[in-house]
């Protein structure tokens, strides 16, 4: 039978936390994802076409996906 | 009175007949000539901008008027925003409470919670930002586009041609929209056609005069 007291210790903890830690940030990425694909399709209805404007705003929404997919993967690595 | 119906010349016993087309508000020419405005990130409101182009814009169709939200109805996400960013430098003062805890977060933990709640700062004011960015009313010199993007999954985009738009009315209600210059813009449509709102655009009497300006087929200089 399986003792469950070993998740009361401190490496069952940590243990909880990283899943936890990874469900959470998994979850986001697939929220940054609707962010994205739906900025994304807002360039097909308006284009402010200088420098400070559409452009701008997708390379920025780019970058949040990106910067969300390198948070999940850091998580990866170092927990 | 004027007259319909002329007889413009006789060719032996042919009658030639003339007749003048009818006079309706034409929609006003291509505006070259006009003095062109650049439209920032920040614009609010832009007479004839010349980097504007929207989804299903015809070639002979040219942008009047560019309008959003006044950037002052920004100001509660901006004022969240900052709060969220500078909630974690609390966790000095809670320093001492987290240190008496039983059990302790290594460093890993730590920075992948850092870097995940400013992420989460930044993804609220990126989608807050783009969503009064995309947020806009056009009116162009054959139609008024109301496009509305109220949060991150819903879009709403509605036109109608200026010839249909029969009244034109603007109203600002309460101390902020007076002194900070904006308010709302009602454009009433014939029949059972929805009517169209811009809510908080800058100058609202502005913008409805140019608007009815368009709809009498004048010129507008303002």
């Amino acid at each position: 039978m399986f003792d469950f007291t070993n998740f009361f210790t401190s490496d069952g903890f940590e243990l909880g936390l990283k899943i936890f830690a990874l469900f959470l940030i998994g979850f986001y990425m697939i929220f940054a994802l609707i962010v994205f694909n739906h900025i994304r399709s807002l360039r097909r209805i308006l284009v402010v076409s200088t420098a400070a404007g559409s452009p701008l705003i997708q390379t920025m929404n780019f970058f949040y996906l990106l910067a969300t997919i390198f948070l999940f993967v850091l998580a990866l690595v170092i927990l | 009175m004027p007259d319909i119906f002329s007889l413009d010349s006789q060719k032996g016993d042919e009658v030639v007949i003339k007749k003048d087309p009818i006079k309706t508000p034409d929609p006003l020419p291509k505006s070259a000539h006009r003095p062109h405005e650049k439209v920032s990130l920040l614009s609010t409101f832009t007479r004839f901008p010349d980097d504007i182009r929207f989804q299903n814009q015809e070639t002979n169709e040219d942008v009047h008027l560019f309008l959003r939200r006044h950037i002052i109805t920004n100001v509660p996400w901006v004022l969240t925003t900052v709060a969220l960013f500078l909630l974690p430098l609390l966790g000095i003062f809670l320093m001492p409470f987290i240190e008496s805890l039983p059990f302790t977060f290594s460093s890993q933990y730590f920075l992948i919670f850092i870097l995940f709640y400013y992420l989460i700062v930044f993804g609220y004011a990126f989608v807050n930002f783009t969503t009064w960015f995309h947020h806009v009313g056009i009116v162009t010199n054959l139609r008024v586009i109301d496009i509305d993007v109220t949060h991150i999954s819903s879009k709403n985009v509605a036109a109608t041609n200026v010839a249909d738009i029969v009244d034109v009315e603007y109203s600002q209600s309460g101390f902020l929209s007076n002194f900070f210059d904006y308010g709302n813009v009602n454009l009433q449509t014939e029949g059972l056609k929805p009517n169209f709102e811009f809510n908080h655009i800058s100058k609202p009497a502005k913008a409805a005069d140019i608007i009815s300006d368009l709809i009498a087929g004048r010129p507008s200089d303002v």
